[in-house]
């Protein structure tokens, strides 16, 4: 039995490492939208050193990833607000075209993967 | 507090924002930018302004998050650099903490990997908006090129000086010369900046003048000499400049390097006491020591 557990975790490796070697030449071929210089100074300003171009692209596409994943969560929230005022009101038409990316929708979403986030509702009224 | 994310052709973001005023401020913007890109591919099309700036700062935070633990992998194995397997490894720690669904978190790490792949394939390419200058790699010469033996002190894998530098003649190198406003003004410990250029000398002169006026009503003409001194005395100006009036109104600089005691007032204003002929380079001794009578023989 542990013989074969072994035996698949090194074989499950050898695939990682396939899948690695193929991502990283893939990924030279897609450009992430966070652009590497940008990618570069965050990662330089905390202490990570690496001359390989393509682990900045994978960063920059792990974070892509990220906050794409957040902007999605938020935009099924803002769509099932709309969904639940529609019934009520029968608008449709007018709320899909607005479709606003809110600080409620983002905290939500944030909530989602434990980041709190603090906002005031009230806007301070300028005299 | 509402504005469009970027769209292509146009890039019009009317932000109410000022200008960034540093450069944390100019990065920020930057992957202001490129979150609104990612939130407008998602499918919104507005956004509040206040959302757009709290998801820049977490997926800052995000990318310096990656870099904390990867960096921290690879120094707990003895090495600087990260590598492929630190980056991981890093990801994986963030993974587990951002993500509730267990069967998204394989007992490999190499899940994340495969996650990223997917998305790679599925998602289209989003490039950013604004054009990025690539920066050009200039030769830039380095130290190791030069064969001056008189800057062996200078790690040969730095660039090399501007050519103003290297062209300007060894004796104004040594030279040490103050800013003439502490000598004039009287400042207490002056501190030798080798001008380098010709063009700083000739500011100097000019500076000079503006700062001699008032001697200049009063004695009426000024002459400049720049020679090469050896040795006599220069103990109380060490690297100093000095300058020193004569009958003759010549003035010269002293070229040692050495440390210096402070010039007051009295001794800068000193047109009568320097009065030796065989001290024709006009060399300046310190108070106590002209007074003595002092012969300086030593070289410097």
């Amino acid at each position: 039995m542990n013989q074969n557990q072994q035996q698949q975790s090194s074989d499950g490796r050898h695939d990682d490492d396939a899948a690695h070697s193929d991502f990283l030449a893939s990924l030279m071929d897609y450009t992430p939208t966070i652009p590497d210089e940008l990618v570069e100074h965050y990662l330089a300003k905390s202490g990570f050193q690496c001359p390989d171009v393509r682990l900045i692209r994978l960063v920059a596409v792990a974070t892509q990833k990220f906050v794409s994943e957040v902007a999605s969560d938020a935009l099924q929230q803002c769509k099932a607000r709309q969904a639940a005022v529609v019934k009520d009101k029968r608008d449709k038409q007018q709320k899909d075209k607005r479709l606003i990316f809110t600080m409620e929708d983002l905290s939500r979403s944030l909530r989602e993967v434990s980041i709190e986030v603090f906002y005031d509702i009230y806007m301070p009224v300028l005299l | 507090m509402k504005s469009k994310p970027p769209s292509k052709p146009k890039t019009h973001l009317h932000l109410h924002q000022e200008e960034p005023q540093n450069p944390s401020e100019f990065s920020f913007a930057i992957a202001r930018i490129a979150v609104s890109q990612i939130c407008q591919s998602v499918g919104y099309k507005a956004t509040q302004l206040s959302a757009l700036n709290a998801l820049t700062v977490v997926a800052t935070k995000y990318l310096e998050a990656i870099a904390k633990s990867a960096s921290s992998l690879a120094n707990t194995s003895n090495r600087t650099q990260s590598n492929l397997l630190d980056l991981t490894l890093a990801l994986h720690h963030l993974v587990t903490l951002h993500t509730s669904t267990l069967f998204s978190i394989s007992s490999s790490s190499g899940g994340i990997i495969r996650d990223l792949a997917d998305f790679v394939s599925f998602h289209d390419e989003i490039p950013f908006a604004k054009p990025i200058p690539r920066p050009q790699i200039t030769s830039i010469p380095s130290w190791a090129s030069s064969s001056s033996s008189s800057f062996s002190h200078v790690p040969k894998w730095l660039p090399r000086f501007p050519d103003s530098v290297i062209s300007c003649s060894v004796n104004e190198r040594k030279c040490g010369e103050t800013s003439w406003e502490d000598l004039v003004l009287g400042g207490g410990g002056i501190e030798t900046e080798c001008s380098t250029s010709s063009s700083n000398v000739i500011e100097q002169e000019k500076l000079k003048e503006g700062k001699l006026e008032l001697d200049l009503e009063r004695t009426g003409k000024v002459r400049f000499r720049i020679t090469t001194t050896r040795g006599r005395g220069g103990g109380g100006g060490g690297g100093g400049l000095r300058r020193v009036y004569r009958e003759e109104k010549r003035a010269c600089w002293n070229h040692h390097n050495h440390h210096y005691n402070n010039i007051t007032n009295n001794s800068i204003n000193d047109d009568d006491v320097l009065d030796d002929d065989d001290q024709s380079n006009g060399i300046f001794d310190d108070e106590g020591l002209k007074n003595s009578g002092f012969k300086r023989k030593r070289r410097w």
